[in-house]
């Protein structure tokens, strides 16, 4: 019996020269393998035609490699059924169609992820600088009784937005455009503790 | 010199006269890293008239901000006032987007430096003279804070605090 090693690669159709005549010499395969060697061969046939030409996989050693070494341990190891009401597949189908349902997998995905490297990433409607700006949860003091503040962020507003209630309304006389003009000073507490006092300009 | 000159810059020293400092280093905490917009909104369903005759119309781009947020919408908008004063690396400043009115007052001062993103400050609101609001607010480019602030004439004041050059938020 040949190693696992070169019976993979013997039903890839990986040996030739010397190495498959020295092969064929020492082993005699069953109709059962001989099968198995023929149905990867249709498969890669089937593969062949659904992947464009043009389009080269990257890597392909690496890629050879792992499919090779993925065939083999299924192979070696079989994933036992945990079905024991359905009725047991043919041992031929058994061996043959988990290898090669992995490498139609394998192949697809790979195909597949070859076209899509160069598809433009979908941009987050957030503006990713500003992130931590959206993100930002500040601290609220309120110091007057009786006042609440709910704070919020408004992604239709761009903005941060806290909504004051309970605070006392301010009279109806004062009016802000008749004060326009007329710069008091006095009694500007706030003012008194500006190290670098503003210059109120019109 | 003669005495009576002498007794008398004496005398101006011991009075603490000012002197003349030609070479007086400058304060490294003066220095403007930014500057920060306040503006007053007046909010109403009723007759926006009661603003008073001077009070001008909102942006369309600000009004429809101030609409999109359903606390913050009203029937009628209107622009009462806004400051813009230096934002100080080290010392606070005030804002009196109403002035000569000490009615609204808005205190700020930097947290951290300013980065591209974004403006870390500290704020308080002052409303008659008295502090409502003490808060801590990251301003970005077009990222204002909007106080819903107190009732006045039927309607509400709405006061924005944004990075100056934020012109969009008028």
């Amino acid at each position: 019996m040949p190693d696992e090693t070169h019976l993979a690669r013997w039903l890839d159709d990986d040996l030739d020269g010397t190495e498959l005549s020295a092969f064929e010499a020492s082993f005699h395969p069953d109709a059962a393998l001989l099968a198995r060697r023929q149905a990867r061969r249709e498969w890669r046939s089937t593969l062949a035609a659904a992947i464009p030409a043009a389009v080269e996989l990257p890597y392909p050693e690496f890629f050879n490699h792992r499919l090779a070494k993925t065939i083999r341990e299924i192979e070696l190891n079989p994933p036992q059924t945990h079905k024991p009401t359905s009725p047991p597949a043919p041992a031929f189908w058994r061996v043959w169609w988990m290898p090669v349902t992995a490498l139609a997998g394998m192949t697809l995905a790979f195909w597949a992820g070859t076209q899509t490297a160069g598809v433009t990433r979908v941009v987050p409607r957030t503006n990713p600088a500003l992130a931590p700006v959206a993100l930002h949860r500040p601290t609220v003091y309120i110091p007057e009784h009786g006042v609440d503040a709910e704070y919020f962020t408004s992604p239709d507003a761009d903005a941060a937005v806290i909504v004051l209630e309970g605070v006392e309304p301010i009279p109806d006389n004062l009016d802000f455009s008749e004060s326009v003009g007329q710069i008091t000073t006095d009694n500007l507490t706030a003012a008194t503790e500006n190290p670098e006092p503003t210059e109120v300009t019109q | 010199m003669t005495r009576r000159a002498g007794l008398a810059v004496l005398a101006a020293a011991l009075c603490g006269l000012p002197m003349p400092l030609a070479s007086a280093p400058e304060d490294p905490g003066k220095t403007v890293i930014g500057k920060v917009t306040v503006t007053v909104y007046y909010a109403t369903d009723g007759d926006a008239a009661a603003a008073g005759a001077k009070a001008t119309v909102v942006a369309k781009a600000m009004e429809q901000r101030l609409r999109n947020t359903e606390k913050l919408r009203f029937k009628q908008y209107r622009l009462l006032g806004d400051d813009t004063q230096p934002l100080f690396r080290s010392y606070e400043n005030w804002a009196r987007p109403l002035k000569p009115s000490e009615e609204v007052l808005v205190k700020f001062e930097a947290r951290n430096h300013p980065t591209p993103q974004a403006t870390h400050i500290d704020l308080e609101l002052w409303l008659s003279h008295k502090k409502i609001l003490k808060t801590d607010v990251l301003l970005g480019g077009d990222h204002p804070l909007l106080v819903l602030g107190p009732e006045w004439r039927g309607g509400r004041l709405i006061i924005a605090v944004s990075l100056a050059g934020e012109r969009n938020v008028r």
